[in-house]
């Protein structure tokens, strides 16, 4: 019984390191971790029924032995968003507003046809109409399209009445950014988003939040979305002094 | 959290139900190796071959159940096996083929025993 736990764990964790190696392209719309855990499962759950010289206890432990070692991989990934991000990996963006990013495409052992599979499976033919495609981790991809392209909405068709029927909104297409999760600041999309940490902290302090009381932090230009541990979601602007 | 608690819970009885598994099946294979050796001895001796015997066919009908819940169904049935032989052979007086069997039912225990250790080459 200890064997078969013991070895549960094992495979578990060698076919999640095969499969984090593999990339993203292998994956469904699963996470890794899911898909290891969907894969075992189903084979384990096979063996003791077809073979009846071996005795259920023999399918049973590996599959609790799974459920228990995927239970502390959610509860970690919850809790550190480093660890999640080894788990889970990133979201890559794979083409934005200069074009498709092939040393990008490289990295995630995609091929432009893999590319333009996926963006016509999202339902866009013309690579002018997207202005960002991100391979997100579960290996779809979401795709923001240029305002040209982009489907109509009641904010777009106010905009075009008060300028005129004849007129369109200029390209906006703007990537949000997330800055803060879960209390945790994002260095990395701070850079991205032209900021410094010391800009965030500052604005939160506008606001009377720090970093640890916010949820969630998203910037889109120069707007702002906060969602703050305890209260409601507020929506700001970037810089402004609330 | 009550997740937690469950998966906790498991995890205990599986790693109680592997410890209490080790016991158990070094307790069985043992009596049974013993029940054998004292077997072989009065067979050695020249002694009554037929209560010694009784007692191994008492002592594995009443452990079979759950060693069969325990290990894999091959080798029970080969232990299985190897008993039925020795009672042929005691039954028809034929004291040596008897021997000759235990013998070779002490080392199936003694091995099935060994596979199902919670050893580190067991588990690669």
């Amino acid at each position: 019984m200890l064997t078969v736990f013991t070895r549960a764990i094992i495979i578990y964790l060698l076919l999640l390191f095969a499969m984090r190696l593999m990339g993203k392209r292998q994956l469904g719309e699963l996470q890794p971790f899911e898909f290891a855990i969907t894969m075992i499962a189903a084979e384990l759950a096979c063996i003791p029924m077809a073979e009846t010289a071996i005795p259920i206890s023999y399918g049973l432990i590996p599959i609790f032995s799974l459920f228990i070692l995927h239970l502390f991989i959610t509860k970690l990934a919850t809790r550190s968003i480093r660890f999640r991000s080894f788990l889970n990996g990133k979201p890559v963006i794979v083409m934005d507003k200069d074009g498709i990013c092939t040393d990008v495409l490289k990295k995630v052992d995609m091929n432009i046809n893999d590319l333009l599979d996926a963006l016509r499976g999202s339902g866009y033919f013309d690579l002018s109409t997207v202005a960002f495609a991100i391979l997100e981790t579960n290996g779809t991809l979401s795709v923001l399209p240029r305002t040209e392209g982009a489907p109509l909405t009641p904010d777009a068709l106010t905009e075009m009445s008060l300028d005129g029927l004849h007129s369109l909104p200029p390209d906006d297409a703007i990537l949000p950014y997330t800055l803060v999760v879960e209390g945790h600041i994002m260095s990395e999309n701070i850079a991205l988003s032209g900021h410094t940490e010391q800009e965030v902290v500052e604005y939160l302090h506008s606001l009377a939040l720090s970093p640890r009381d916010v949820m969630v932090l998203t910037l889109s230009d120069t707007d702002t979305y906060i969602q703050p541990v305890k209260g409601n979601a507020m929506q700001g602007t970037f810089g402004a002094t609330e | 959290m009550k997740k937690a608690i469950l998966a906790l819970f498991i995890m205990l009885l599986i790693i109680a139900g592997g410890v209490w598994e080790q016991f158990y099946i070094r307790r069985a294979t043992g009596t049974l190796r013993d029940m054998l050796t004292e077997l072989v001895v009065a067979i050695d001796n020249g002694e009554d071959m037929k209560q010694p015997m009784h007692d191994i066919n008492d002592y594995w009908k009443s452990t079979h159940r759950t060693m069969e819940a325990l290990v894999s169904h091959n080798e029970i049935r080969e232990i299985h096996v190897k008993l039925g032989e020795i009672q042929g052979f005691v039954d028809t007086d034929r004291p040596d083929d008897a021997r000759a069997v235990a013998i070779t039912l002490i080392e199936i225990t003694e091995y099935t025993e060994h596979l199902l250790e919670y050893r580190a080459e067991h588990i690669f």
